[in-house]
């Protein structure tokens, strides 16, 4: 069938196109709201700035298929396979696009609000400025959750997202907006949260390790018992965080900003301190080996019962730092 | 007098005009997003027609004073140009009611940067304290706007629309290298600089929807100007000429 006689037959009334062949077709803005192509051949179809808003794409080979700026929103494409396909602005939001195939694609700058995207396997796809609020990434069993593993997801909007789970190992998610997001017990090992905004996540027992969190703004984060050995923090923002039991053994987090952190027990061997904000800190029980704390602000932080002897704290600003003793530095 | 043989007497006033050549070049460029220096297409162009669409575009006075500013700006005989602007604008004014001399002197100067209505002077004046912007532009942020323009327009359109503006070159659908182009830019650096590159929210409603005009499938693109006009409109401080 060719785009002149799927028009003609589609502008006659007919929708329903299911397992149709049409690799290649030529649907460049065409109006075809609400068409069934189930299970349809479109492998290499031209549907840029095409309106398939609700069509039924279920199961359809989209194999390299050109959707730059297509309308799909509320579409169904449970299941069909995208690899490869070139999404660049193209309207997604609320499809369902459960256990579909995105690997390699392009979904540049494109809206993903409110999409189901559980099961879906976007590895190495390129979300980059791609908005995701509210789209449901939610792991329900532990194979059925979205793939991410090496995804660019580079000043992607993710506020609210619930990726508890999720594998994110080696995700670029440089300048993305993951404010009040759920990332409990996700793999983010090798990833790039540079710049990123993360204030208020839920982190619980991630795996960070490695991770760059240069500049990061992690204010409120919740972090506890994370795994942050050997991660580049430098320029941090870790005020009001909650690092209870973390490892942070290793870390690189000199100029950071750790006002009124929560650091009980923590494990800060050998982590870099240097001209770090620790004001008001609580690092009862810490464990400081070897810190480097040089120039650090220790003003009111409490380090009762923590293993101090070994850490540098030369040039520190001491005034009402309660040390593991119990002494206070007064504050003159 | 009907507005249509006010627009007849402003043509016949302006053909006049020692500059009438120069006069076309500048409402071309800022209707058509182009710059023509084919003496022969410009010739065969009607004056008439070239200020209504100038017109079209401009729902107030102030809106032409950015359209035609906006041009002079990138020419190097500044001067000359703004010359042939003042001439085109204070001949138009009579199309557009309420407004008086003042306030032309007014919204010129609040827009130019490099002329006054009736001096050419070598320099850019400074503006007086009380024509001055009341507060600067405000920061906005990014991952709002861009929502805000996801939600109700196509982001794809919304990037060819203003990377059209702010790059003045018009995007070709039929041009693989512009698809090729528009995948190395991300739509919110292309709105931050739309948003640095418009002085006021009239500079920004005028550039836009001149641009929306230029491109095929023009009633798609004007949905996405309108979009992002209302979007980026609380970032511009209200305009008080005291």
């Amino acid at each position: 069938m060719d785009a002149n006689e799927l028009l003609s037959r589609y502008a006659a009334g007919e929708t329903n196109f299911t397992a149709a062949n049409l690799g290649r077709i030529n649907l460049f803005g065409a109006d075809l709201i609400g068409i069934n192509l189930r299970e349809a051949n479109l492998q290499n179809a031209n549907l840029i700035l095409a309106f398939l808003n609700r069509a039924n794409l279920v199961r359809a080979n989209l194999i390299g298929s050109r959707l730059s700026g297509a309308n799909l929103n509320q579409a169904a494409l449970m299941g069909a396979n995208l690899r490869d396909a070139d999404l660049h602005g193209a309207c997604l939001q609320r499809a369902d696009i459960r256990s579909a195939n995105l690997t390699l694609a392009n979904l540049l700058d494109a809206n993903l609000i409110e999409a189901d995207l559980r099961n879906a396997n976007l590895s190495g796809a390129n979300l980059t400025g791609a908005c995701l609020r509210g789209a449901n990434l939610r792991e329900e069993k532990r194979i059925y959750c979205a793939k991410l593993r090496g995804a660019n997801l580079h000043k992607a909007d993710m506020r609210g997202v619930n990726l508890a789970g999720a594998d994110l190992a080696r995700v670029d998610l440089s300048g993305a907006n993951l404010s009040d997001a759920t990332l409990r017990e996700v793999d983010l090992s090798g990833a790039n949260l540079a710049y990123a905004n993360l204030t208020n996540v839920y982190l619980t027992e991630a795996n960070l390790a490695t991770v760059n969190l240069r500049g990061a703004n992690l204010t409120n984060a919740k972090l506890e018992r994370t795994n942050l050995a050997e991660s580049e923090m430098t320029e941090v923002n870790l005020s009001g965080a909650l690092l209870s039991d973390a490892n942070l053994s290793k870390a690189e987090m000199s100029r950071g900003n750790l006002i009124g952190a929560r650091l009980p027990r923590t494990d800060l061997s050998r982590a870099n301190l240097r001209e770090a904000n620790l004001t008001d800190a609580d690092l009862v029980d810490s464990y400081l080996a070897r810190t480097d704390l040089t120039d650090a602000n220790l003003t009111n932080a409490i380090f009762i019962r923590a293993e101090l002897s070994s850490a540098n704290l030369a040039g520190a600003l001491m005034r009402g730092t309660v040390m593991p003793d119990g002494k206070v530095h007064d504050y003159d | 007098m009907e507005a249509n043989s006010i627009l007849d007497e402003v043509v016949q006033n302006l053909e006049q005009h020692e500059n009438l050549t120069r006069m076309k070049k500048l409402i071309y460029c800022a209707c058509k997003k182009a710059w023509e220096n084919d003496t022969e297409i410009l010739e065969q162009l009607r004056l008439k027609d070239l200020l209504k669409e100038l017109i079209d575009l401009s729902p107030t006075i102030e809106h032409l004073t950015v359209a035609l500013n906006s041009v002079v700006k990138q020419l190097n005989k500044q001067a000359e140009y703004s010359l042939v602007a003042n001439g085109i604008i204070s001949e138009l004014a009579k199309l557009y009611p309420d407004t008086d001399e003042s306030t032309l002197v007014k919204s010129n100067r609040l827009h130019s940067t490099v002329s006054t209505a009736y001096s050419v002077p070598q320099q850019p004046t400074a503006m007086p304290p009380e024509l001055q912007l009341s507060e600067p532009k405000r920061h906005y942020d990014p991952f709002d706007l861009r929502l805000e323009i996801m939600k109700y327009t196509n982001p794809l359109l919304a990037k060819i629309l203003v990377f059209s503006t702010v790059d003045r070159k018009l995007f070709e659908f039929g041009n693989p290298q512009d698809w090729v182009a528009m995948k190395t830019q991300e739509l919110d650096d292309l709105l931050l600089r739309l948003f640095r590159a418009c002085e006021t929210i009239t500079e920004l409603e005028f550039q836009l929807n001149s641009t929306a005009k230029c491109l095929e499938d023009t009633s798609q693109f004007k949905q996405a100007a309108s979009v992002i006009i209302r979007a980026m409109k609380p970032f511009y401080p209200a305009l008080k000429a005291s």
